[in-house]
């Protein structure tokens, strides 16, 4: 009884660090978005229970790019209970999306959008310099 | 020193450095049951949710803004619970300003379109009903309130008045008269609220004369 009661508790924080960049469950979030994976099918990617997977998701998100990555990766996957290596992958695949995003300075759902824009861009300029020079040539000699 | 102070000051200083990655989980799984039940345990709050939520809500300001903490003030327990009773007003306050101003737009909509009389009565009772609320959700106001009204019957119609309860049904069902025709029930229903009401507004003076 009391254990349910505290996993709903635990619950209810996880949804709410979920909207905090600072915590693991904002990636664990993101993850399943990018993934497809439902919430609910994390814990047995990750092998771990759901109570589990809400403490990992309470935990504050190690920098992949920190030379301490591993070793804190290490050190929530033993507190939390999850797989580690699982865990790694997760946190350096949502850097990597991140990383995107911020070049593409679109939102995550609006990523293909953003590549068809730089495209159309670089289409456009060489119309640009196409009709450019096409105008340069049609231009009378006097 | 004992366990719980090691623990508070080593919890607050791997805070403090921000590079400790469980330092916020654990803090969670350290605090945060406990925090619910002296909040539930304190306040006459019947919906859990915004309980559970000040608790929550207390420990991630903390764990954002851990120097907001002094530890030569107090035990990190006492700063938590009362910065989530702080939340724990804060929200409730809204939900009441909330309720009052959706119970004054229906009042108007009434107005405006001329809606029958049985559905005004109800609304204006549910602006007392919320007024009620802010007088009652001290656990100390609550023990006399329910001395005052000690008819079980009346006790569970009050207790669905608090819950902001509209449908006549779930009165009806109370009092067993279910079986009654509909403008019976909304009848009945009605003069029992009234009652219950008035009582409740006696017991507030009774209060606010006492407080002055």
């Amino acid at each position: 009884m009391e254990k349910q009661t505290d996993e709903r508790l635990l619950a209810r924080a996880f949804k709410k660090a979920a909207e905090l960049s600072l915590f693991v469950a904002a990636d664990l979030r993101l993850y399943a978005s990018l993934n497809g994976i439902p919430n609910e099918k994390l814990s047995s990617f990750l092998k771990c229970t759901t109570i589990e997977l809400y403490k990992l998701g309470l935990c504050r998100r190690p920098d992949p790019l920190s030379p301490s990555f591993r070793s804190q990766v290490d050190k929530i996957a033993s507190y939390s209970g999850v797989n580690g290596q699982r865990l790694a992958q997760v946190l350096r695949e949502t850097d990597t999306a991140k990383t995107m995003w911020t070049f593409g300075n679109a939102p995550l759902g609006a990523r293909s959008a953003g590549y068809l824009m730089a495209a159309r861009d670089k289409e456009d300029s060489s119309e640009t310099g196409r009709s450019k020079r096409r105008s340069k040539k049609k231009k009378p000699k006097k | 020193m004992t366990t719980r102070d090691q623990f508070e000051l080593s919890i607050h200083g791997r805070l403090l450095a921000g590079a400790d990655p469980t330092a916020s989980a654990e803090l969670f799984e350290h605090y945060q049951s406990r925090l619910v039940s002296v909040l539930r345990a304190s306040f006459w709050q019947r919906d859990d949710s915004l309980i559970i939520d000040a608790a929550t809500d207390a420990l991630f300001n903390y764990i954002l803004n851990p120097a907001s903490y002094d530890p030569q003030k107090s035990p990190l327990f006492n700063y938590l619970v009362l910065a989530a009773k702080g939340d724990l007003i804060n929200a409730v306050n809204k939900k009441v300003s909330r309720l009052k101003t959706e119970i004054n737009i229906s009042a108007v909509e009434n107005e405006e379109f001329g809606g029958n009389k049985v559905t005004e009565a109800v609304d204006t009772e549910a602006a007392d009903e919320t007024r009620r609320l802010r007088i009652i959700y001290g656990r100390e106001l609550a023990t006399k309130l329910l001395r005052e009204i000690s008819d079980p019957t009346d006790r569970a119609i009050l207790s669905l008045m608090i819950d902001n309860v509209r449908e006549t049904t779930e009165y009806a069902s109370v009092l067993g008269i279910t079986k009654l025709p509909q403008s019976e029930q909304r009848k009945r229903v009605k003069m029992h609220k009234d009652r219950i009401g008035k009582q409740l507004e006696r017991f507030g003076k009774r209060q606010s004369g006492k407080a002055n």
